[in-house]
């Protein structure tokens, strides 16, 4: 019984694996078009994934600028603050003990100040009036004792006074004694006056012939006279009938 | 099954050529093994429009997993079995397969060897046909594709009991409708 059954199985199967039917025509456009159909919504939805992804890019971007822009302002904004204040930065002061004793006090350190004191007023001395004028005419030759030592702009050296110290800004004094230049500017002031007054007469006496023979009343008459002068167009149908 | 050849082109050439997604050896493919796979559609499926249905959705199957075939077995093997497992897929939810009562009937009395004999595959062909998606599917793959009990137990997500016993039924009912046809036949030739 199971050999027949195994013969019954190996015939089919034998029949089955044999023989082959062919697929209708048009099967393989039917495939492709399939293909296609899934290859087209793959194709149109790359460019849909991409934009998100842009955009994403974008916007990730633009928020990293603006934290950082604020951030940097925040931190510039701080730090002019605590300039302003004269007050040492807390953060170096909390990490760095040693920068802290740098800084000064005012109210305590007396005796520092006092020594910051007497160094500059040596270096004040040394700035002296003889000591320049003995430096410079070491180093510069006896032709160009007009001209100071800064190559850059020519200026004349001015005359420093005895008991202006050198070490701050020195204004050169003005010289208000010596009039001439005064004198004659009120002497042209006084010529230009009359000048202008002459001249006023003049004018004065050319303005009111101007004035009589001027064209502007004419002017003025015409514009009257055109004015009065303008007439509407007149029907002559009208004035038939008033012949009439 | 042996290598594929077509056109000049080897097996590894037009592999290859799909894998490229190319149309031209997407194609040669198609026309080298379609009869094949039509053939095992048609056994599985009830009807032609379904074995059509079928043919379509394993080849694209084919031309989508290409990829994933390593060469190491037979190429149409492996196509063979993607068309396999389509057709199991496709009637999976449609049909529960429960075991029957063993009542003993391994095999029609009746039958005859000869009586096989003097069918075409046609007609074998639209006996398969008028199984039941069950008994079909389980002779289909004890009896053709050499699959172990165990094995269709595990595809189908049955026992191996329940396999051998739709398998015990389906080749009860084909030798019965063998015999008739060939007594028909005979009858016919007689007359």
């Amino acid at each position: 019984m199971e050999k027949e059954t195994k013969n019954f199985d190996r015939k089919i199967e034998h029949i089955m694996n044999e023989n082959s039917v062919a697929p209708p025509f048009g099967m393989w456009n039917r495939i492709s078009s399939e293909l296609e159909s899934e290859a087209l919504p793959i194709a149109a939805a790359a460019p849909l994934a991409l934009i998100p992804k842009r955009a994403m890019f974008g916007f990730i971007a633009g928020v990293a600028v603006i934290g950082l822009s604020l951030i940097t302002a925040y931190v510039v904004n701080n730090s002019t603050k605590q300039l302003e204040t004269g007050k040492p930065i807390t953060s170096i002061a909390e990490t760095s003990p040693s920068v802290a004793k740098v800084v000064p006090s005012t109210t305590t350190n007396v005796v520092l100040e006092k020594a910051n004191h007497i160094q500059v007023a040596k270096v004040k001395t040394v700035a002296s009036k003889t000591t320049q004028q003995e430096a410079r005419a070491a180093i510069e030759p006896s032709n160009n004792d007009r001209f100071g030592n800064n190559t850059d702009v020519p200026v004349p050296n001015q005359a420093i006074a005895s008991n202006q110290t050198i070490g701050s800004y020195y204004f050169p004094p003005v010289d208000i004694v010596n009039t001439k230049s005064t004198e004659t500017t009120e002497e042209i002031a006084v010529v230009t006056a009359n000048q202008l007054a002459k001249q006023e007469e003049k004018l004065g006496d050319k303005k009111g012939k101007i004035s009589a023979t001027s064209s502007s009343e004419k002017r003025i008459k015409l514009k009257k006279h055109r004015r009065s002068g303008f007439t509407y167009g007149s029907l002559n149908r009208l004035n038939k009938h008033k012949t009439n | 099954m042996g290598a594929i050849i077509f056109q000049g082109f080897n097996e590894t050439e037009i592999i290859q050529g799909c894998r490229n997604g190319e149309r031209k050896f997407q194609q040669m493919l198609y026309n080298t093994l379609s009869a094949k796979m039509f053939s095992v559609c048609l056994r599985y499926a009830n009807e032609y429009n379904t074995a059509q249905d079928l043919l379509q959705e394993g080849f694209v199957k084919v031309y989508r997993n290409i990829e994933k075939f390593r060469g190491e077995g037979s190429f149409e093997g492996w196509v063979r079995r993607i068309f396999v497992n389509t057709a199991i897929e496709h009637y999976r939810k449609q049909v529960n397969l429960y075991a029957l009562l063993d009542t003993g009937q391994n095999a029609y009395e009746d039958y005859h060897d000869n009586a096989l004999e003097t069918l075409k595959y046609e007609d074998i062909l639209k006996m398969i046909q008028k199984l039941s998606h069950g008994y079909r599917t389980v002779f289909n793959l004890y009896v053709i594709e050499g699959y172990s009990h165990k094995e269709i137990g595990e595809l189908l997500g049955i026992s191996e009991g329940t396999s051998k016993s739709q398998l015990a039924r389906a080749r009860y009912l084909l030798q019965k409708m063998i015999t008739d046809n060939a007594g028909v036949g005979m009858q016919s030739q007689n007359a």
